[in-house]
């Protein structure tokens, strides 16, 4: 462990102490949870996240096909509030395919509950964590398991994580230091553990200019002493900002971020990576067009040599919500299926990603509607004949609010593959792509209460 | 022995007598003056209730110190204009009925003490007419006695007095049911015939109406679609005569604020597309006038609340209010204590009433939860969205808390068996009235708990009553609910 590392551990323990000495009162009772039923009519979705590329390059090759299946989550959130300043959040979650699946589903290695008479553990743990205000200078500290979102809209990561962060406001400014250890690999019983680890460290500012501009700036650092395959990398650093604007009837938020640092210390490779993108609202008509562009910088090798593609912790751990996708980016709706033909990767292997996305979306009443179209390529292919081309989707959804928290939707996908995907051979990529695969679809019903 | 019994009974008899005659007298409570165009007002309010009420005071008419349980209210007002001043004085039943109006001018102070004299017998006069012929009237013409078992003894201050139903109180009135989950309201003038403006807002519609016996429909305008009324509040801010309705409104994902005005019978938009949220309240009992609050690119409540002013046909803001911890514009106001300083009260975000120093130290919060509103709006969280299952953060606004004259706190209450994060269903409700004591929140009366979850209220002070908007069925999937205005006096 590092110095840096330590103090922080340090500042952590000493604030945790400053908190739990504020004089016990009432506790406050506080619940959120939801409940999320989808039934899917698809050639591509089985209930699963892939989280690689060949596991949904597997799914790519059922052609036409298709199944019914239905799951469901359920998540359940206690916070224990003992006063304005110190609460306790613990947060659950319950996956289930309707029949059950067995074999390592979620979690465990036993059932998911949706066999006949259930009785299965599925409780997964989401967070555990202290939240509080120190007492003397008013800094925000959670302590513990906690979520954590990136500034790039959860492309680099979005985790639940064992971290401290502290998060100050001297308005207009908000800084936040944070520090994350997401891998210790150190065997059970060790007696000095925090060797094999990999740790994320966080610095972010934002200001708010004015009611309608926030700027922000942020530096990630990782040390990855732990995996050389979780992430691949051994030491990133990350520079970046952001902001976040409204003129007139459009809301638009920009980021940019440029990677660089040591991808392999001993064979002396570096990295060089960047990444850039907007998302955005305007109002228009009864409803709004939304709109998101992302480029992620690809490697044609990466085999030897340095690595100018986009790092990321994990792609399990990576979203991209704005794109509005169901098929070609993961949708952010989704539950057990989380998932898209690049499985969950969209660096595609390191190749990069560059896709432009749009539709629109609208109230009428308790009727709510959307639909999109997006399109995404590589940035980088790896042969002359490889194609970039990942495919165009269009999706359109549905739904009825039946009470304040419940919703019901019907959505429906298709996506036309390009020939990186779906080509001739020694077109499509590598991992990814099935020659002459059937473009996916799917159609669901979407039940969801959120409390 | 005989003269014992001649004795006993000789006191008997002056006792029964002394009771008799007590028993006979009118109670009066002389309330505090309302004195203009002078200096030195503060004092002269509390004396010339002193010297009316022990001048009014004899055999027949006894001056108690509270209006609890009086049989005439007297209230009094005392003008200066040049040199010439006016005492005037009205008596009152506690049912609102106007007894008599006196009046006594003249000039110079010297003059004042003889006229407070004179009013005292003209009102002295005009109460006993009025009582006996109330006493002497025939039993047939006499309205419905209504049995108030509590009133009838003077209940110490801790006792809780229910407030019989509204509609069996003379000042009682409810309304017929509304068509919809109505969501706010507002209270306009009175106009000549009695009849009183409200204005009663749904998700997407402003609804007009006249209170006289019944709630007449006046006018309705339906919003788009895409627009959904957070809240309506009146005020006159152009000093016309005639307030205007501040529609807090949202378009799609933005403040998108409206003020509408009466134009005859019917509803004319003034402005339009104004980015702030607006609540109408009396700071420290004060004038009523109409604050707005900003909403950020990030942040729900931005910045302080400002005072709306209106300057030509444009709206502008103005005199920041830096609001304590917790406070944004929905869930405070002001008051001052009997020393004259001046503290915030703000119901928090798990539904406390707290109240702060105007330098922000907490000095009380309670123990009980109050406040609490189903009106809610969604603002895009996507990001979060992994962590939240919901695509929306929800922001919940907050009831009113009404502050008047005398520093007297007033705020609803809702609770239900069914409030879950961001699930709320309340489904009873009381409005309850607190002072300040120096170190807390001390109640001092409370309504009788409805079974209604209670949308919007509105206190008028001159008539001491509490307009409330019930929803009286809830908004089903299809169903659209119903409401109900009523109307209870605060005695």
């Amino acid at each position: 462990m590092s110095i840096k590392k330590k103090l922080l551990a340090v500042a952590a323990a000493g604030a945790l102490t400053a908190a739990t000495a504020v004089p016990a009162m009432a506790l406050e009772n506080e619940f959120h949870g939801m409940f999320k039923f989808f039934t899917y009519q698809t050639n591509f979705f089985n209930g699963s996240t892939f989280a690689t590329g060949a596991a949904a390059q597997a799914h790519l090759k059922r052609g036409a096909n298709s199944g019914l299946f239905a799951e469901q989550r359920a998540r359940l959130q206690y916070i224990a509030k003992a006063n304005d300043d110190l609460k306790l959040v613990t947060h659950f979650e319950l996956d289930s395919r309707f029949g059950g699946v067995t074999g390592g589903y979620k979690g465990t290695t036993g059932n998911d509950a949706g066999n006949l008479d259930a009785d299965q553990l599925t409780l997964e743990t989401k967070n555990v964590y202290l939240d509080f205000n120190c007492p003397i200078t008013g800094t925000n500290v959670k302590a513990g398991i906690q979520p954590w979102a990136d500034s790039y809209k959860s492309l680099f990561l979005l985790a639940d994580m064992t971290g401290v962060y502290a998060t100050k406001k001297f308005d207009p400014l908000t800084v936040s230091l944070g520090w994350f250890r997401f891998n210790d690999q150190d065997a059970a019983g060790d007696q000095d553990p925090g060797k094999k680890t990999a740790d994320l460290i966080v610095l972010d500012g934002k200001y708010a200019v004015t009611k309608d501009l926030t700027v922000g700036v942020n530096y990630y650092n990782v040390q990855n002493d732990a995996s050389a395959t979780s992430p691949a990398f051994e030491l990133l650093h990350m520079v970046g900002a952001n902001a976040a604007a409204k003129f007139g009837p459009a809301a638009v938020d920009v980021f940019a971020g440029y990677q660089f640092g040591d991808f392999n210390k001993t064979s002396n490779r570096d990295i060089s990576a960047y990444i850039a993108g907007t998302t955005g609202k305007v109002k228009a008509g009864p409803g709004s067009v939304n709109f998101a562009a992302i480029y992620l910088s690809g490697e044609g090798n990466t085999t030897t040599g340095d690595r100018g593609d986009f790092q990321t912790i994990s792609g399990p751990t990576t979203y991209f919500n704005p794109a509005n996708m169901w098929l070609l980016i993961r949708n952010g709706q989704a539950v057990n299926s989380s998932t898209s033909v690049l499985g969950t990767d969209n660096t595609v292997g390191g190749r990069g990603l560059w896709g432009i996305f749009a539709g629109y979306e609208g109230t009428v009443n308790k009727l709510f509607y959307n639909a999109n179209v997006g399109y995404a390529e590589t940035a980088h292919a790896r042969s002359a004949v490889e194609k970039k081309s990942l495919g165009t989707e269009v999706n359109a959804q549905v739904g009825y609010k039946l009470y304040d928290n419940l919703t019901a939707s019907v959505a429906a996908a298709y996506l036309l593959l390009g020939d990186g995907l779906g080509g001739k051979s020694g077109q499509v990529i590598s991992g990814f792509g099935v020659i002459d695969a059937t473009n996916p679809y799917m159609a669901n019903v979407q039940l969801s209460y959120v409390f | 022995m005989k003269n014992k019994v001649i004795i006993i009974s000789f006191l008997l008899a002056v006792f029964l007598t002394g009771t008799c005659a007590a028993a006979a007298q009118i109670k009066a409570y002389v309330g505090e003056f309302a004195v203009s165009g002078m200096q030195g007002r503060d004092e002269l309010k509390g004396t010339l209730q002193t010297l009316l009420s022990s001048r009014l005071n004899d055999e027949t008419i006894l001056t108690v110190d509270a209006a609890t349980g009086a049989d005439v209210l007297v209230s009094g007002s005392y003008v200066v204009i040049g040199k010439v001043y006016s005492l005037d004085a009205v008596a009152k039943e506690p049912s609102g009925r106007v007894l008599t109006r006196v009046f006594e001018q003249g000039e110079g102070q010297d003059e004042l003490i003889p006229a407070v004299g004179r009013i005292a017998q003209k009102l002295k006069s005009e109460i006993l007419k009025s009582h006996a012929q109330v006493t002497t009237a025939p039993l047939a013409a006499a309205p419905p006695v209504v049995p108030k078992p509590e009133a009838a003894v003077p209940a110490p201050a801790e006792i809780v007095k229910p407030q019989p139903a509204a509609k069996d109180v003379a000042s009682g009135w409810i309304s017929q049911r509304i068509a919809g989950a109505m969501t706010g309201l507002a209270v306009g003038r009175t106009v000549g015939d009695g009849e009183r403006e409200l204005f009663v807002a749904g998700s997407h519609t402003l609804k007009f109406y006249r209170q006289g016996k019944e709630l007449k429909l006046v006018a309705e305008y339906a919003f788009k679609t895409d627009e959904q009324v957070l809240g309506i509040d009146t005020a006159d801010l152009d000093g016309d005569g005639k307030p205007e309705i501040y529609v807090t409104a949202m378009s799609g994902e933005a403040l998108a604020s409206q003020v509408w005005t009466v134009d005859g019978d019917n509803l004319k938009k003034i402005a339009g597309a104004l980015p702030y949220y607006f609540r109408a309240i009396a700071l420290e009992g004060k004038e009523k006038r109409v604050y707005a609050q900003q909403m950020g690119r990030d942040a729900d409540f931005y910045g302080n609340v400002h005072e709306l002013v209106k300057i030509g046909e444009k709206y502008d803001l103005k005199t920041p209010i830096t609001l304590p911890r917790f406070g944004h514009i929905y869930n405070f106001n002001r008051f001052t204590d009997g020393a004259g300083k001046s503290h915030y009260v703000v119901i928090n975000e798990d539904g406390y009433l707290v109240v702060y120093s105007v330098d922000g130290e907490e000095l009380w919060r309670s123990s009980d939860k109050f406040g609490g509103s189903e009106m809610y709006f969604k603002r895009d969280d996507i990001t979060r969205m992994r962590f939240t299952g919901d695509q929306y953060r929800w922001i919940f606004l907050e009831q009113r808390i009404a502050v008047n004259k005398a520093g007297e706190i007033i705020v609803p209450r809702n609770s239900g068996t069914f409030v879950v994060g961001n699930n709320r269903s309340y489904r009873k409700n009381s409005v309850f009235c607190f002072t300040w004591n120096g170190s807390s929140l001390e109640e001092k009366w409370r309504t009788k708990e409805n079974q209604n979850y209670l949308a919007d209220f509105s206190y008028d002070e001159a008539g001491k009553e509490l307009i409330l908007l019930e929803v009286v069925k809830k908004e089903g999937i299809v169903d659209k609910g119903a409401s109900a205005v009523s109307i209870k006096r605060v005695e």
